[in-house]
């Protein structure tokens, strides 16, 4: 494999780019997934009953014999509860019931033995929904105990010190008498979560790169113009402008949904004054994040296996694509790629689940960071939460590079005969076969 | 300048595609590779193009080894290929592009090639209403006309080596007549052509030397008046109203074909046919044609090739 093998690859590349973002169905995939993105937020928030809330009136009736006056006070200081007029009530069950309106609500509170009961009355019609009454709900429960506790006499730092966090731990003796702490597990519920999120998109990201440089290299064999092609440019450097192409059309892609993910949030802040939209726990983890592991040494390698891994599997999918003649064979010819991508992110999952509920990274963890099939969806992420050392994720970057180097020297060897070849579908062991023929001389090339 | 291929042998495993091909191309004109179906014929094209590797030999172009990266050749393939759903011009650009031509030159070539072969409608769309139109996809055009912006796309750069794998297969009349007229402009131009082409009139027409490849050999090579001279005038066919058979028998001539009032005979010698005309005329056979020519090239081509061959 030599560089000059790449020259004219930045034609490709244009040509690539401009007639993928051309193309109607990328168009439209884009459009789809901006749009979902665009209602993504507001509909979380229609249905997470955040933002204004139609409750108008509340009326507080108090059947214990604590005092809750504070309640008044503490349920219009609470955010998006403002607005509401609080009544509190002795009136007589029945009558108050017959009086509710739209929009208005009847807290209930009683004691019985086992505790108290918050009993959330409202009218046939209220408008209330069902989302909200459960926001309503919670707001209800905080405030009671905090006026209650009031009610109690309770002063603030006594309440502060009930509250205060209680740790735990876990300490384990061995046969000879010594004892060692239990590991806290090494990745939390949110971050085991965020992963979760981060995995799927990375692959995501991948899946639609690939297909995007399969398809392309299908079209150009099945269509035959890649003869006329590669009497202008070589192989490789088809591929090399081809693999760019899509991860700048995938990028594009991406970026097009962060964009519209932005200004749904904005917009979907905006008509809800203020109040943020509660997104997941994958963002919740970011505020986690320590930032001492976020340096610019963890990011550049992160970055880097990201890259590696995308070229990783965008070679596979380019050999993919020569390996089948006829465009209806596209599906057969992504099914490794498919499977290749499936183990790699079940293989992070494996590690994330291990990681929850252990402290050590553990087999499958250290196999999720060395196989080039898994440590694209595993090192950046665990990096950057400053769960590996950097020593691991320069081992994985290492691996990468080794098995792109391979990868790239077979394509180099067997593209040529692959994207000629007509007929039956490729299988591995014909790829192998090609491979371990004597590779000729070509035009140009000195006698040896 | 010249174009020579020497000793050139391609191997699949153990099996050999071609077998110590050799040809040299002095002057500029037009060379036929000539054989039935996996010959070796594109697969030299491919070879001679750079798009495939070799085991031995090697092509000189001007006496170096020739890189079809460097020089500027000109290919139009057996099989036609063109994106189907992008623009004429967005390909046609690109692939000039990829021969190292800028835009600009690229347009100013594209303009006088549509003109030339009668494709303005589909890459310069006349306005409708004063609004501009799409130029046409190629998946929206004719096989005919696919094969026109092909050969466009073959001699936008200007090559010095023009490639044709059988050019005219699937022209109609009219455009096959365009098409060879084009391939004369070139010859003038003094190019050189090297053509694959089942159609042996085209070939006849067009070249002067040429090779026949049976399963990767070279079985025939030559100039084409040469090789028909050295086969002689043994093609003798007889128009008239009476049954020959008899005297075809008795001077020891092979019948080669036989219609009703008309006989293909394959002889021995010019001397043996003229003795046969004496006889017929002595005999008062009402001739209404008589005709001794050399061998065509078709009948050439199926005596060297001809029999299982099929690959």
């Amino acid at each position: 494999m030599k560089l000059k093998e790449l020259k004219g690859w930045q034609k490709v590349f244009a040509f690539t780019f401009m007639q993928t973002i051309k193309g109607k169905s990328i168009l439209i995939s884009t459009l789809i997934m901006c749009l979902v993105t665009a209602f993504a937020f507001p509909l979380m928030q229609s249905l997470t009953g955040q933002g204004d809330i139609s409750l108008k009136k509340l009326y507080i009736q108090n059947e214990t014999s604590y005092n809750l006056d504070k309640m008044e006070e503490y349920v219009k200081n609470t955010e998006g509860f403002e607005k509401v007029k609080v009544v509190v009530s002795s009136e007589n069950q029945k009558s108050l019931e017959e009086k509710l309106k739209k929009n208005e609500m009847i807290i209930r509170i009683s004691q019985e033995q086992t505790g108290f009961i918050l009993k959330h009355i409202k009218s046939k019609d209220s408008g209330i929904k069902q989302v909200e009454l459960a926001n309503i709900s919670t707001q209800m429960s905080s405030i009671f105990t905090k006026a209650l506790t009031e009610g109690l006499g309770i002063d603030k730092e006594q309440v502060d010190y009930m509250n205060a966090p209680i740790e735990t731990s876990v300490e384990v003796a061995n046969k000879e008498g010594e004892v060692k702490q239990e590991q806290e597990d090494l990745l939390s519920e949110v971050e085991y979560n965020a992963f979760f999120a981060v995995a799927f998109a990375t692959m995501m990201f991948i899946m639609l790169s690939s297909e995007v440089i399969a398809n392309s290299i299908i079209t150009e064999k099945s269509t035959r113009v890649i003869e006329y092609l590669i009497i202008s440019v070589r192989p490789l450097a088809i591929i090399f402008g081809k693999i760019l192409a899509s991860l700048c059309v995938t990028c594009l892609q991406l970026l097009s949904v962060g964009v519209f993910a932005l200004i749904s949030k904005s917009v979907s802040s905006l008509l809800s004054k203020g109040e943020d939209v509660n997104v997941s726990n994958a963002l919740a983890a970011v505020g986690e994040l320590k930032e001492s592991f976020i340096t610019p040494s963890s990011v550049v390698i992160g970055i880097l296996v990201l890259l590696l891994g995308f070229l990783f599997f965008a070679t596979i999918a380019a050999m993919s694509g020569a390996s089948i003649s006829k465009v209806e064979e596209s599906a057969e010819g992504m099914k490794i790629i498919s499977i290749l991508l499936v183990i790699g992110v079940y293989l992070g999952l494996g590690m994330a689940m291990t990681a929850k509920s252990g402290g050590e990274l553990g087999m499958i963890g250290y196999l999720s960071c060395l196989l080039p099939i898994a440590s694209p969806f595993s090192v950046p992420f665990l990096l950057i939460v400053g769960k590996i050392k950097v020593g691991l994720a320069i081992a994985s970057v290492a691996i990468l590079l080794v098995s792109q180097l391979l990868l790239s020297f077979l394509v180099s060897n067997v593209y040529e005969g692959m994207i000629l070849h007509r007929g039956e579908r490729l299988k591995i062991k014909d790829i192998l076969g090609m491979a371990k023929q004597k590779k000729g001389k070509r035009g140009g090339e000195v006698n040896e | 300048m010249s174009l020579q291929v020497k000793n050139l042998v391609k191997k699949y495993g153990d099996t050999t595609v071609l077998n110590h091909l050799n040809f040299e191309m002095k002057e500029p004109g037009v060379y036929a590779l000539l054989g039935t179906n996996g010959a070796g014929k594109t697969t030299s094209l491919r070879i001679i193009l750079g798009m495939l590797s070799y085991d031995e030999g090697e092509v000189l172009w001007q006496g170096k080894p020739m890189n079809a990266l460097e020089c500027k050749v000109g290919y139009l393939a057996e099989e036609r290929g063109l994106y189907p759903k992008y623009s004429l011009m967005d390909q046609l650009i690109y692939f000039a592009k990829l021969k190292n031509m800028t835009k600009d030159q690229a347009m100013k070539e594209i303009k006088y090639w549509a003109e030339r072969l009668e494709v303005e409608e589909y890459l310069f769309p006349e306005k409708v209403k004063g609004k501009k139109q799409k130029n046409k996809n190629a998946d929206q055009l004719s096989k005919g006309n696919q094969q026109k912006i092909q050969l466009m796309a073959a001699l936008l750069s200007d090559p010095e080596i023009l490639v044709l794998d059988e050019p005219l297969s699937g022209l109609d009349p009219v455009n096959s007549d365009l098409f060879k007229s084009i391939i004369r402009e070139e010859m003038k131009k003094r190019k050189y052509l090297i053509m694959s082409s089942h159609q042996m009139p085209t070939i006849e027409e067009f070249c002067s030397d040429v090779t026949i490849l049976k399963r990767g050999n070279t079985v025939l090579q030559g100039n084409l008046n040469e090789i028909k001279k050295s086969y002689g005038r043994v093609n003798m066919f007889v128009k008239c109203e009476e049954d020959i058979r008899s005297y075809i028998d008795a001077f020891g001539f092979t019948l080669v074909k036989e219609t009703p009032g008309e006989y293909q005979i394959k002889v021995t010698g010019e001397e043996e046919a003229t003795k046969f005309l004496k006889k017929l005329v002595e005999e008062n056979i009402n001739l209404i044609r008589f005709e001794l020519r050399e061998p065509s090239l078709h009948e050439i081509f199926v005596e060297k090739v001809g029999g299982n061959d099929e690959a």
